[in-house]
């Protein structure tokens, strides 16, 4: 099993580290399948919402997509996606440029499905899940 | 996978979770659960609401942002159902200033997405601890009792304020703020806050940030072990782990250097102290106090602070009143002091002359109450008693106030006669026309972060 951190996100800062992950995991004993695929299943909802507020494109849609992005990616060991997923938060409250939001948004998108699959093959190494689709 | 538990610090607590993300749940769940606390879960406002009818939670810890309701009116609505509930908000870091909001309306702490392990725990635990039977309050060294002269004597509307600000924010872990020129009052100030609080019992700690050379301040904050540097010749505990189940003032916390202001944060996130030296940090409950008498936001602008420092500081901030703002407070406080310092030097004497009064109220006291106390104590000393008398004033006010009277009146007529804050929005305002609406490019202008420009406009638009 590899400990080195992989890359999630696009923009090549700190890459998804799978540590912070089996920190959490090895925490909730019993419920640990369960919260990886919880994990999953909320990136999905958050993915979902981004892909639309770009598609709008719908600030506030945006707005709650990063909320939800920076709390799932940081717990999840992944503080490069979750920095994306402020800068672009701060472009939807006017703290930033709006101008740098469509690329921070696909950004953030291509960070979360990085994610999602980086957490799918940690579930598999650690027997908790079946392979990535 | 094994699943260990460590022994809580503190007796169990019962906390209910709100939170709508479901792994985030499952996350805070586990870690409290793993630290002996059982926790039940709410995903909206009204489940919590719900919940916290049925059961005997001592926390609370509300994610800010709901599907159903926004966290504060949730937070507004638990204290309402259940006043003695501690609530800790958790907040994504976009919106601090939300937080901080939270705080001042009656949070007891907050937390930063994504949440620290020890940081959550820690929160929980200090908040589930303040629910604990409170001794009593310790009475005021004030007015009330006469035990502290020239302290908060005084009936002003001012200073009713003040004394207002400090029994509303003394039972609550907020950190507090306090500013004002110097001589009015900031450390007393922070005491009251101390003896009404529940850790009036604890130590009060104080520190001057600016009158300990900065390469000795943080072993006097967080401690040294023996040999750690030339001169450490015993192990120091430090303000920081000596104030533990207190009170610690930072006075002066302005003049901090940047390296320390970072340790402080530190110290401010995770409730531990690593004394210069040791091998592992020590966990410690402590309510922080700070005063300064500086603009802390100008300090911030400058770069002189560190703004997330600043915002974690400023929570609840109280002025303390220059004594020319504070009308009769003058009289009252001098008559108090010479009373006091009369029977101190075992003298006689019959209070204030009418000319003395007029004097004094005209007197504009840049040194503030520490000046006019030692006004009082020059005459007490040089004179054998009777009523105090013109002559009897040392020769400095008297030539402060000719000098005061001389000066010119600002000449601007644009902005005469506005206040400092009026005279900020004026600025601001203009700023931001003069660049066709555009908050950004004002903020360049005028050197400063668009946040801090947001948060301005949202104070006065409240206002």
């Amino acid at each position: 099993m590899s400990d080195k951190p992989h890359s999630s996100c696009p923009s090549g800062a700190n890459a998804f580290d799978p540590a912070t992950l089996r920190r959490l995991l090895a925490l909730a004993g019993a419920e640990a399948a369960p919260l990886l695929r919880q994990f999953i299943a909320d990136l999905r909802s958050e993915r979902d919402r981004l892909r639309a507020g770009i598609a709008g494109p719908d600030i506030p849609g945006l707005r709650r997509a990063a909320h939800g992005i920076i709390a799932l990616a940081g717990t999840a060991g992944d503080d490069a996606l979750a920095e994306v997923a402020r800068a672009l938060h701060a472009t939807t409250t006017g703290e930033a440029d709006p101008q740098s939001a469509p690329d921070l948004a696909q950004r953030a998108l291509a960070g979360v499905e990085a994610l999602m699959r980086a957490i799918a093959a940690e579930g598999v190494r650690l027997g908790l899940a079946g392979p990535p689709r | 996978m094994a699943e260990t538990r460590r022994q809580p610090a503190h007796t169990p607590a019962r906390v209910l979770l709100v939170e709508d993300t479901l792994s985030l749940q499952m996350v805070y769940r586990a870690i409290l659960k793993q630290a002996g606390h059982h926790a039940d879960v709410a995903g909206t406002g009204t489940e919590a609401l719900g919940a916290i009818r049925t059961g005997a939670h001592q926390v609370a810890l509300i994610d800010l942002t709901l599907p159903d309701c926004d966290g504060l009116t949730l937070m507004e609505e638990l204290l309402a159902e259940r006043p003695a509930l501690r609530i800790v908000v958790i907040t994504a870091n976009g919106s601090i200033s939300k937080a901080v909001e939270a705080m001042r309306r009656g949070a007891h702490d907050f937390l930063v997405k994504p949440v620290d392990e020890a940081r959550l725990v820690g929160a929980v635990e200090n908040a589930a601890g303040r629910t604990k039977p409170r001794p009593k309050p310790v009475p005021l060294p004030d007015a009330d009792t006469g035990a502290d002269v020239g302290g908060f004597v005084g009936t002003s509307p001012a200073m009713e304020r003040v004394r207002a600000k400090i029994r509303s924010v003394a039972q609550s872990m907020a950190t507090v703020f306090i500013t004002g020129e110097s001589g009015t009052g900031k450390e007393l100030c922070a005491l009251a806050v101390h003896r009404q609080s529940s850790r009036a019992s604890g130590p009060f700690i104080a520190l001057n940030c600016g009158a300990i050379p900065q390469d000795l301040l943080e072993s006097e904050v967080f401690g040294h072990m023996k040999g750690s540097f030339t001169g450490a010749i015993s192990d120091k505990p430090g303000a920081a782990a000596a104030a533990d189940g207190g009170t610690l003032f930072l006075d002066e916390v302005c003049e901090m250097l940047p390296a320390l202001q970072t340790k402080l944060l530190r110290f401010l996130q995770t409730s531990t102290v690593q004394p210069v030296g040791a091998t592992r940090p020590r966990k410690v409950n402590v309510r922080i106090v700070c005063a300064t008498n500086r603009d802390p936001l100008e300090a911030v602008r400058r770069g002189q602070f560190r703004e997330d420092l600043y915002y974690r500081l400023y929570v609840v901030p109280i002025h303390m009143p220059p004594l020319r703002e504070r009308g009769d407070d003058v009289i009252e406080i001098a008559e108090a002091a010479l009373a006091h310092f009369a029977a101190e030097e075992g003298r006689r004497f019959d209070g204030l002359s009418p000319a003395v009064r007029a004097h004094f109220r005209k007197y504009g006291w840049p040194g503030n109450v520490r000046q006019l106390l030692n006004v009082i104590r020059n005459i007490v000393v040089l004179n054998e008693g009777g009523l105090v008398s013109l002559d009897m004033l040392p020769d400095a006010p008297g030539e402060t106030v000719a000098a005061v009277t001389e000066l010119p009146a600002p000449a601007d007529p644009p902005l005469a006669g506005l206040t400092l804050a009026e005279i900020e929005r004026v600025a601001v305002r203009t700023a931001i026309e003069r660049h066709g609406g555009s908050v950004p490019r004002a903020a360049r202008e005028l050197d400063v972060s668009p946040s801090t420009l947001y948060r301005k406009m949202e104070k006065w638009a409240r206002d």
